[in-house]
């Protein structure tokens, strides 16, 4: 039974599945311990669902991957069947009914990293593409179908998404540091164009981006049928945790929109999204 | 000739800080180019055609689900946990 989960959600929550969460880890050696230095818990974990810990990990690697699972699969025990608890609705982050999921990826397409040559591990954090998800509320997607961006999704585009994800998790734009947020639609032979000027900056100037948006829309009444969206433009700086390999100076980011097919991994929470009310609020 | 040599230095100096708004660093850093055919262009080099191989998993996001389907199956949870969704933005 594969699950995938952002340790953030449980490690701040105090609710069945956060309890459970914490259950399974402090049973790994020095978790207790970093559950309450706010260390990360992060890793690979494999349980009952009891909670039971059988194994846990936190290197990369498919043959260890391997080798554990199959230790733990000679020696596993199935518990007799028992209730998982009611998932509490406030802070549950799943999408609003209604709304409409898109694909975010992030992508470096020009650099200057200096002339050395990489090593694997550079190229592979050079080369990297950053993915996520954007939300869009029922309303909201009725008034894009209809041929008008409300200012709420062009500003959560802004804040949210228009960032260098590429390595990590980036600190989300503020309010105050959109210096500029323009987002339009105009009627194109099969739907919409969308066309717009985005200018971030946070800090003085220490990280900042500045980019062209383009794209086209497709509805059906009230449904979004295409989202292809670029983004594309000058970026500099880094967060805390994107600092490492990070292209030093200006670089070309190109942000890309497209719909999300429907499916369990489609509701992955967008990264900006600690709760869904602050995310879904501007 | 001294003011022709003058304009050329003015010139050049324009020309130097118009590229390091546009540049910087980076060099060949831009974003004016951005119109129907590089949406093409970027769109398709950008946005993945297939899936890949780890989004062939049936990955489940919420946890109490994957234990209630654990229960019934009779199969251990695997657990990928990290800072940042693992299927999202890390």
């Amino acid at each position: 039974m594969p699950a995938a989960t952002d340790i953030w959600f449980f490690e701040h929550t105090r609710d069945p599945s956060g309890d459970f969460y914490r259950k399974v880890v402090t049973q790994r050696e020095g978790m207790e311990e970093a559950i309450e230095s706010k260390n990360t818990t992060q890793g690979f974990y494999i349980l009952d669902p009891d909670g039971k810990l059988y194994s846990s990990w936190n290197k990369r690697g498919g043959e260890l991957l391997k080798t554990k699972l199959k230790e733990v699969l000679q020696k596993y025990k199935a518990p007799s069947h028992g209730k998982a608890e009611e998932y509490n609705s406030r802070i549950d982050r799943r999408p609003p009914k209604g709304s409409t999921v898109v694909e975010v990826y992030a992508k470096i397409t020009d650099a200057d990293y200096g002339g050395n040559e990489p090593n694997i591990e550079q190229k592979a954090y050079r080369d990297s593409l950053g993915r996520d998800h954007l939300w869009i509320t029922k309303a909201e997607t009725a008034t894009i179908a209809h041929g008008k961006m409300p200012k709420s999704v062009a500003n959560r585009i802004a804040r949210y998404h228009l960032n260098d994800f590429t390595r990590g998790e980036p600190p989300i734009w503020n309010l105050p540091e959109i210096v500029q947020c323009d987002m339009r639609l105009e009627p194109d032979p099969k739907g919409y164009k969308l066309t717009g000027e985005v200018e971030l900056a946070a800090g003085n100037h220490e990280r900042h981006y500045s980019a062209k948006l383009y794209g086209l829309i497709e509805s059906d009444r009230d449904r979004i049928t295409r989202f292809d969206v670029i983004a594309k433009g000058v970026f500099n700086g880094h967060g805390a945790h994107t600092k490492v390999y990070a292209p030093p100076g200006d670089f070309t980011l190109v942000i890309g929109f497209k719909l999300a097919p429907p499916g369990e991994a489609s509701e992955t929470p967008p990264e900006g999204v600690t709760d869904a009310g602050g995310y879904l609020k501007e | 000739m001294i003011a022709r040599h003058s304009l050329q230095i003015i010139i050049l100096i324009f020309a130097a800080a118009v590229c390091r708004q546009d540049g910087g660093k980076g060099g060949t850093a831009k974003s004016d180019d951005l119109g129907p055919q590089e949406f093409k262009k970027l769109f398709d080099k950008i946005i993945p055609k297939a899936q890949e191989r780890w989004q062939k998993i049936p990955w489940r996001i919420d946890l109490l689900e994957a234990r209630e389907v654990s229960y019934q199956s009779k199969k251990p949870i695997f657990l990928w946990a990290m800072n940042g969704h693992p299927l999202g933005c890390t």
